[in-house]
């Protein structure tokens, strides 16, 4: 029983951290994809690119707060690649995103001294003051159990996400969202009001993909390392998150007519989304499967939707 | 007054062929005026339509808006010009509220503030008075909800009625011209829905606005005791002033339209 109780904590406290650490990505989809109607596989480069700008400046001794900010910046410069190879040469939504996160695969590498792996174990990142903390918690506490809990982590993470909340429930509900989301729902209804569409796409995707490359930041510093491939099916991450998050609320009966309430389902939804996988690897699936669980457990969500309608949204 | 003198406009038609779709056509439109355009399919109304709001460049022809001396486009005048096309969906967000489609009237000619609210409470104060004042309390109640949810009759007049308030609620305000073109506006409506749209037209039309209309129905053109002009191949083939409009005019109209004013 005490063993079960266990197991069911720690599943709780690895799938929420994971949860926190993806959580940009949610909002990167959000943004992309429900806001702007562009499905953008670039967050498979720029995700990698901000964990490997966060890695390279913090063995070089800068502090956290810098590679998170600078991995956004990182992030939002892939974002804008995306962007201007769509609207400048016409090439679609789809075929843009895949360009620049093949770009973006062999520029990480050489961001990372050509390497394809940087570890940041043994310099000090965001997360190090907090597992400090969690680690006297265990022994204080609970030092005598078979397990190990992360609250601190946990909060750690937590304010990050309450900040990028923030700042995205303020954009998506500024002029500047309306206009943005008027370009998700009706391109050529916003060109016949006379405005261009091509500089706000690429400022939506620039903001997307600041959040994908601070999420790669977040996951850097939490997991130690910055590797070249941990973008492969961080889309299908952030998607599942959004898709159970607002099938989660629709069903709760829970309104999702703002901004705030949709970021606010992505997040909850991505963390669910997580806390399963965690379960699933607590059960005993091998961790190579969890690409495969990732993309099973999309496609069914989508298919157990109530409301099967096209992925866009309103608030 | 708009002056619109020996207007042309050549389209080329599927087989390469080339389609005069306006074949000299000469009209003067006043200020406060309620013009009806009729004529078969291919007359030139919606043509006519889009060079007025801009989309389109005559090959050939003056349009003198005011007293403005030069026949300039549209997009270089102080003029306002809104134009609710034949299916008004296509200029339409449909997951978007109806505050957030008026904010988009607001927003018309300006950059859109990243670090100002989109839908403020005053904004939405300010949006319901107004829709109050045009006489449509339904959908000042409406103000949140997004315009799919509204039925197609409710969701035509919100549409017509947007783009009739632009002038109010964007820079267009001190536009010296303020001009509302509808295509269709009452064809893909039933009977109760074209009559509240006809009454809101009728409202605006009383209100001083300048309005051309273009329709097939002769019915909407009576209903509205307005001003009928009628096209037939990219000409102006007749132009009967409201005051002139009786109830044996109907069969008259529908001669002209299909050209048999030979035979009256």
């Amino acid at each position: 029983m005490a063993d079960l109780l266990l197991a069911i904590l720690g599943v709780l406290d690895s799938g929420v951290m994971q949860g926190l650490v993806f959580a940009g990505l949610a909002l990167s989809v959000v943004i992309s994809l429900l806001v702007l109607d562009f499905p953008d596989l670039s967050i498979e480069g720029t995700f990698p690119l901000g964990a490997a700008v966060a890695a390279v400046l913090l063995t070089s001794g800068e502090p956290p707060v810098v590679a998170l900010v600078a991995a956004g910046v990182a992030g939002a410069c892939g974002g804008l690649l995306t962007g201007a190879v769509h609207v400048r040469f016409g090439m679609s939504k789809l075929l843009s995103g895949i360009c620049t996160a093949a770009i973006f695969y062999t520029l990480n590498m050489w961001i990372m001294g050509g390497r394809g792996n940087l570890p940041v174990l043994d310099v000090g990142s965001y997360f190090t003051w907090a597992e400090a903390l969690d680690a006297s918690l265990k022994q204080r506490w609970y030092s005598s159990l078979n397990a190990f809990f992360h609250p601190a982590s946990i909060l750690a993470g937590l304010l990050v996400v309450i900040l990028l909340k923030g700042a995205s429930d303020f954009l998506l509900g500024s002029e500047l969202g309306v206009v943005l989301r008027g370009i998700g729902q009706n391109e050529v209804a916003v060109r016949q009001r006379g405005r261009r569409t091509g500089v706000y796409k690429v400022v939506g995707l620039a903001l997307s993909n600041a959040y994908a490359g601070i999420a790669g930041a977040v996951a850097a510093q939490y997991q130690g390392f910055s590797d070249v491939n941990m973008g492969i099916g961080v889309l299908v991450l952030g998607l599942a998150g959004v898709i159970l998050g607002q099938e989660l609320f629709a069903r709760l009966g829970i309104s999702l007519a703002s901004p705030q309430a949709t970021t606010l389902a992505a997040l909850v939804g991505v963390t669910l989304h997580q806390v399963i996988l965690a379960a699933a690897l607590r059960a005993g699936t091998p961790p190579t499967s969890l690409r495969l669980l990732a993309g099973v457990s999309l496609v069914a969500v989508m298919a157990l939707r109530r409301r099967r309608r096209a992925l866009t949204f309103s608030w | 007054m708009i002056q619109i003198t020996d207007l042309r406009k050549t389209f080329s038609g599927q087989d390469g062929r080339a389609v005069a779709a306006l074949d000299g056509l000469s009209l003067t439109i006043n200020k406060g005026d309620l013009a009806v355009l009729m004529g078969p399919n291919g007359s030139g109304k919606t043509t006519l339509l889009r060079i007025l709001d801009g989309q389109l460049l005559p090959d050939a022809g003056r349009i003198v808006w005011g007293n403005s001396a030069a026949s300039l486009p549209v997009s270089r005048l102080k003029v306002s010009v809104a134009h609710v096309p034949q299916d008004p969906s296509a200029l339409a967000f449909p997951e978007m509220t109806l505050a957030e489609h008026l904010l988009w009237e607001e927003l018309n000619g300006r950059m859109p503030r990243f670090w100002r609210r989109g839908i403020t409470a005053r904004r939405l104060e300010k949006y319901r008075m107004l829709l109050e004042s045009y006489g449509v309390p339904a959908l000042a109640e409406a103000l949140p909800r997004p315009l799919n949810t509204l039925s197609a009759g409710w969701r035509q007049i919100f549409l017509v009625l947007v783009s009739a308030m632009r002038s109010e609620l964007s820079r267009d305000r001190d536009a010296s011209f303020d001009l509302l073109l509808l295509d269709e506006p009452t064809s893909a409506l039933d009977a109760e829905n074209s009559r509240l749209c006809l009454e809101l037209i009728k409202r605006l039309h009383g209100e001083g606005r300048t309005i051309v209309l273009a329709t097939h129905d002769p019915e909407v053109a009576l209903s509205l005791r307005a001003r009928i002009c009628i096209l037939r191949s990219g000409r102006l083939v007749a132009d009967i002033p409201a005051a002139e409009l009786r109830e044996d005019t109907l069969p008259r109209i529908r001669a002209l339209i299909a050209g048999l004013e030979a035979t009256l």
